[in-house]
Formats: structure tokens, sequence, C-alpha cells
């Protein structure tokens, strides 16, 4: 039997939904406040418009339902499905007035790109984006990097009324700290002491090539949110490239990988179970993946002769391969370089990298190194039971946070999140490489959308059919979602709707 | 639960809607392509002993930043077509070996999606800078300048002396039209001193236009809508809580 919503579960959704929107609402008194600061009036106008226009729809949402009850697991899948989308709609508005979008889907794209830390722009003339613009791109990527839900909960936006299913559906299926707010509360305290130590860090390397002590502050500050959430956008057109720094590149791979790492480890080693860490079957799989995966791209560099020095060939791999993994998407390989200098080998050594993605319960997308590691696990113990005699039992386990059994349910589940990304990957590609693109690049282009990655062979620009515009905003979307929470969340919207069948009167 | 049939008749049209939709889509995107030729640029002049072009177009006036990027010259050819070369008198040097002697007056979008043919030559290219000029790792002498091409909205990285990036008064940026500049260097595919970076190594930097400081000036008007809707917001916030208060 299908799941469906009544038309109260409709009014509780929306009353939640509301109060995200009003949390928007206050989102953009950032940008608003640095607009101001700034003296850049147009944008000041522009984010008070915003602001106000999710004040108002805010508040309606909520008048849907007065007094709604407690938030029960289907209604917390609903509320954070349709977040993501609802505050990509409204944070729109005040980036497709700036002039910088060729239309409000191209804003929608920009916004839900960065709500979903995937970085692909299809903002124009970005050099001569507002400060106030370029704020709010990193705020969305800051605050969706940590999860909407996460930074409600953190700030107590949802009162008692939520259990640890609206924590749950968002992706996140491990509790640093029993308690889901506290838990919501160190992962946002953790992070912010990450981003601001890496900011300072950042600025101090802006300012030493060169830049403006404003400039270099700003730019820092991206740098390290961006990194840290995995978004990978930047402030300038050139990308990460614009700065030429072997530094700048080094302290964002080590903030990078400090987002891509599993919070609860992070909670672990701050605690001094260092063993748990090296035990961990996540980190294990990840260290041998990466070597794997960097070794394929140095070997097929190589035969592309695009770097005449080794440390150089290494840096650059090294760097992409981490921008790749973890979801980031800063390139140090330009778009060009990747389509006509490398193989499409390398290429397609960069999408597997990016389709498996990085750590659970961190800020990175893809199928996730764990569910990677699990399923190999089982692929082990499957053998292992063909070869063995009939009566043989073998219980399998792993290491994640102590010693847990590796059980059917789990492998299920894991086997068909797997599978359903594998689903996304293989439409979108066919459906790129319907209007005309190249196999390889589509693939890529698929890759990157669905597991929030953001790096491009060239297809992603403002001029490519508004078809394909929206069908990558539905992969971002699901990808965020983890593909599955979107489709059950489909699914019961589909069933509900489903007009009940007439019974046969008996007479 | 779902009747098998209805559901092959959904998954029928669904199919059918999704067919029809990408026939429109990819329509459309022919129809758009339709007639787009390669790139206007990409012509070749070659080298006077001066360094400058001897084909191609004058230098001409500077024209100003921000109100026409289309170099006079070049609406000319747009208009006019190419001028057949006179031939007469031409000989072929059969010794002539490739090298970097020719000058491509290239835009920077060809530079963005530029393959190997263009690696290594001489290429001239104008452009907006922007952001600033960026120290170069172990040298004191050089600097990066980031070239912005406003038509197509593409970048290139320019290694550039000190003294030649003094000349630029103004950085473009919000609120700021950077000088104009044309310049004229080896292009660099993966550039082998710089780390495998796609660059111009400038030998000549020339000012076409200086660039100018527009600030944001403050208009109460401008603020209107954004205040008539944050009230808007705050009476629905405050009816929302009065409704909540009285059904209590």
């Amino acid at each position: 039997m299908w799941q469906k919503f009544s038309l109260y579960d409709f009014r509780v959704i929306a009353h939640y939904l509301g109060v995200l929107v009003l949390f928007l609402a206050v989102a953009q008194c950032v940008p608003f406040a640095v607009a101001c600061l700034m003296g850049e009036w147009n944008a000041a106008s522009r984010y008070l418009l915003g602001a106000g226009i999710a004040l108002a729809i805010g508040s309606l949402l909520r008048m849907c339902l007065v007094n709604p009850g407690k938030l029960s697991p289907k209604h917390a899948l609903a509320v954070t499905g349709f977040a993501w989308l609802v505050l990509a709609l409204l944070g729109a508005v005040p980036m497709v007035l700036s002039g910088h979008f060729g239309s409000y889907l191209d804003a929608v794209f920009e916004c839900m790109s960065s709500w979903t830390t995937t970085g692909a722009s299809l903002a124009q003339d970005i050099d001569h984006m507002a400060t106030a613009d370029n704020m709010w791109r990193f705020t969305m990527q800051c605050i969706g990097g940590q999860g909407v839900v996460v930074i409600a909960l953190s700030l107590g936006l949802f009162g008692r009324a939520v259990d640890s299913s609206l924590y749950s559906s968002e992706g996140r299926s491990e509790h640093v700290i029993p308690n889901i707010m506290k838990t919501a509360r160190f992962i946002v305290r953790f992070s912010a002491q990450f981003i601001l130590a890496g900011a300072a860090l950042l600025a101090l390397l802006c300012l030493f090539k060169g830049m403006e002590p404003v400039r270099a502050l700003f730019n820092g500050l991206w740098l390290s949110m961006a990194s840290f959430n995995t978004g990978g956008m930047t402030s300038m057109s050139t990308g990460i490239l614009y700065y030429h720094s072997g530094a700048v590149e080094l302290v964002v791979m080590v903030v990078i990988l400090l987002g891509s790492i599993n919070f609860t480890m992070h909670s672990e080693v701050w605690k001094g179970r260092l063993d748990h860490f090296f035990k961990d079957i996540e980190v294990r799989t990840l260290a041998i993946w990466l070597s794997v995966v960097i070794a394929a791209f140095v070997a097929a560099l190589c035969t592309s002769n695009l770097y005449d020095d080794l440390p150089t060939l290494l840096r650059r791999a090294t760097f992409t391969v981490i921008s790749a993994f973890s979801s980031t998407g800063f390139q140090t390989i330009t778009t060009n370089q990747l389509t006509t200098v490398i193989s499409s080998g390398a290429l397609l050594v960069i999408v597997f990298c990016m389709a498996i993605g990085g750590s659970a319960g961190s800020t990175t997308g893809g199928i996730k190194i764990l569910r990677v590691g699990i399923l190999a696990k089982e692929l082990v113990a499957y053998i292992k039971d063909l070869l063995a005699p009939a009566s043989a039992r073998q219980v399998v386990t792993y290491y994640h946070v102590g010693r847990r059994p590796l059980n059917t349910d789990l492998v299920r589940a894991n086997l068909a999140v797997f599978m359903l990304y594998c689903a996304m990957f293989l439409l979108i590609t066919i459906v790129t490489v319907a209007y005309g693109y190249d196999a390889a690049p589509s693939m890529f282009e698929a890759v990157s959308m669905v597991s929030n990655i953001g790096m491009s062979s060239g297809i992603i620009q403002p001029g490519m059919p508004d078809m394909l515009k929206m069908l990558y905003i539905i992969g971002m979307w699901a990808g965020r979602l983890e593909v599955v929470t979107l489709i059950a969340l489909l699914v019961s919207i589909v069933a509900s709707f489903r007009p009940r069948k007439g019974v046969a009167r008996v007479r | 639960m779902f009747d098998k049939k209805r559901l092959v008749r959904l998954a029928l049209i669904g199919a059918l809607a999704l067919m029809a939709g990408l026939a429109i889509g990819m329509g459309s995107r022919a129809w758009a392509e339709e007639g787009d030729g390669s790139s206007s640029s990409g012509s070749v002049v070659v080298l006077g002993d001066d360094g400058q072009g001897s084909a191609g177009y004058d230098e001409g006036p500077a024209y100003d930043a921000g109100v026409s990027s289309v170099p006079p010259a070049q609406e000319q050819t747009a208009d006019e077509g190419p001028v057949p070369l006179d031939a007469e008198g031409n000989r072929i040097n059969d010794g002539q070996v490739s090298d970097s002697s020719f000058l491509y007056d290239a835009a920077i979008a060809d530079l963005a999606t530029a393959d190997s043919y263009y690696d290594g030559q001489t290429v001239q290219v104008r452009g907006e800078a922007v952001g600033e000029a960026i120290k170069m790792d172990g040298s004191d002498d050089l600097v990066w300048v980031t070239l912005f091409d406003g038509d197509s909205g593409s970048s290139v990285a320019v290694v550039m002396t000190r003294d030649d990036a003094a000349s630029i008064d103004t950085y473009g940026a919000y609120g700021k039209t950077g000088t104009r500049l044309r310049v004229q260097g080896i292009y660099n595919l993966a550039c082998g001193e710089h780390e495998g970076e796609s660059d111009i190594h400038a030998e000549k930097v020339v000012v076409e236009a200086q660039g100018f400081v527009h600030p944001d000036e403050f208009d109460a008007k401008d603020f209107l809508p954004g205040i008539v809707a944050v009230v808007a917001g705050g009476f629905a916030m405050a009816a929302f809580w009065c409704v909540r208060e009285r059904s209590r």
C-alpha cells in the first residue's frame, strides 16, 4: 500500500515549510547587511524585496495550520524534500533582478546549485557581480552544506515538534550526540570553527598575493565556505585558478578534506579515539579508493603530455581528484583542457570518482564511500558463501564507530540507493546525448549534477537548452536528497491525488 | 493499489510525453543553431617589423569600454565580407617551417575553447582587466592579470611585467569598469613555465580605453517595493500570531 497524504498532512507540511521560508527571510539579511556596508544600494534594495517576499509567503504558509502537531516521519520527509525546491525558487528572486542571469530559470539553477552545494553556475559576468550577490551565493552554500534542516534544528526553529526523522530525512543517519538538537548544534559549531580558521588563513594568502584588504577578506571567507561545505563556487570567472597560488590550493585541499570526513569521525578523533578513525570501513575504503583513482588519473594524464614535470602533474592530479571525490568541484584543469588535451580515459576516471563521492554524514555528495564499502564487503561474503560448504554459516561485520553486523536490510537499502543513483546518471546522460552533445561530456555533466559536484566539461552554459537546465535542477535536487527521498515523496504525492477505486455494490 | 493496465497506460503516455518534449526541445535547439557559423575571429595577420599587424584592421582610435566591445574593423569585416588578397607576384617559400611569427587576432572566447592549433602561437586579444594584478610566485617582476571579454563572458590569464600592469588604472569589479587592453603575446594551452595553466605571455600591452568608476547612488525609490513587501510580511506575521494566541 502506498503512503498517502491527507489534506491535514499537506497543511502540516505547508506550516513547517513556512518556518523554513521565514528562516530564508532572515538569511537574506546577511547579503542585505553586506550591501549596506559596501554601499551597493541596488543590491540592498533587491535583498530587502527578497526578504519581504519570503516573510510574506512564509507567514501565509504558516497560516495553513495554526497549531500543528508533532512532525511524523512522512511529514519530515516531505518538508525536507520540498524545502530545497521552495528555497531555490524564493532565493532566486534577488538574484534574477541583479542582471547577471539570462532568465528566472537560470537564477533558480544557480540557487539550486548553491543550496545543494553543487557549484555549477549559469551566472554571467561574475567578475562584476556585487559583493552582496556573492555573499548570498556563498551563504546558500554554507547553509545547504550543513543541511537546511540541521541549521534550522540547531537554531531551534522547529521547537519541540521534531524527532530524529527530520534529521534523517536530510540524508544524515548518524547522531554524533544522542540528542538531535545537540547533534545539529555540534555540527554547526564545529563547522564554523574550521570555516573561520580557513577563512583567516586564506584571507592572509590573498592579501599576500596583492589583493585589496576588503577583497582579500571576502575572498578568503568565500573560499573557505565553499571548500568546507564542498560547494565549489568562486567569485571570479576563472575559478580557483584566479589566485595562481599553490599555497591557496593546499589550504583549500585541507579544508575540503576536513569537510569531507564524517562528522562522527571528527567527534571520535576529538575524543582521542584514534583507533575508531583508522579501523573505520569508510576511512579505509576511502584511502584505497583515492589511491587507485589518483594513480589511474596520473597515468592517464601522463599519456596526454599536459604537464612537463612530475611535481606539477601530481599536484594537479591530487587536487582534481580531491575536488571531485569530495563533490567540491574546483577545477585547476580548465574545461578546455579537460575536453581538448587530456584523454577521454582521464575524463572517465574523474566520472567514476565523482559518482562514488565522499563520506556519509559529511558535506559531500555522490553515492557515498560507506555504501560502496558495505557493498564490497557483501560481495566478498557472497563469494565466500559460494565456496564454503552448505552447512557453513558466516557472520559478516564491519567497523563504523564500533563493530556492527552486516545484515540483509542494510545491504538492500544501500543497493537500492546505489541503483537509483546509477539510474539517474543514465537517464540524464541519455537526455543530454539526445540534445546532440558528445557521450563523454554528457556523462561527465550528468554525474557532476546528480552527485552535486559542479565540475563542467563545457555543456553547462547560459545558452544551454531550458529542458536540460530543468533536468539538471531536478538532478541536483534528487542528488542532495540521495534520490530515494525524492522518489518516495513523489510517489506519495501521486498516490495522494489518485482517485479511489469505485467499490462495486454487492446486492 | 495500482491497476496494472492503468500503470501500462500511464507509462506509455509518459514515454510519449517525454519523446514529444525531447523532440520539441531538440527542434528548438536546432532552429536556434541554424545559421550559426564558426567564430568570426581568428583571422591571421602577419607581424610587421614593428610588431604590428600588417593585415586585418588598423589600430584606429580607442573605443569606450562598455559602450561597444566590437572593434570597428570587425564590424566592417562582418558587413562587407573578406577582401580577396592580390596574390599576383607572391611566391611560396618551400623551406618555410611553422613558427609563431604569425599573429592570430583572436577573441578570448576562441582561446577559452582553443585546441592545440593555437598552442604556442602569437595572438592578439582585447579585453577588460578585472580583479587585480596577482603576484606571481617566485618572481618579483611578473604579475597575472585576468582579461575579460564581456561579449562572450570568457576570460584569459595574462602574464605581464609590473611596468605593463602599472598602465592599468582601474580593475573591473562591481561598480568599476576596468581598463581595456590590447595584448599581444604567446598563447600556451598548458604552459610549461606556469604549472600547466592556460595563459598568454604578454609581449606588448596597449591601453585602448581607461577604466572608470560608477558607484551605486542611493535612491529611496528603489527601496519602496522592498519596504512594501516587508510591511506586508510583517502584517501577515502579526496576523498569524494573533490567530494562534486566540486559538489557545
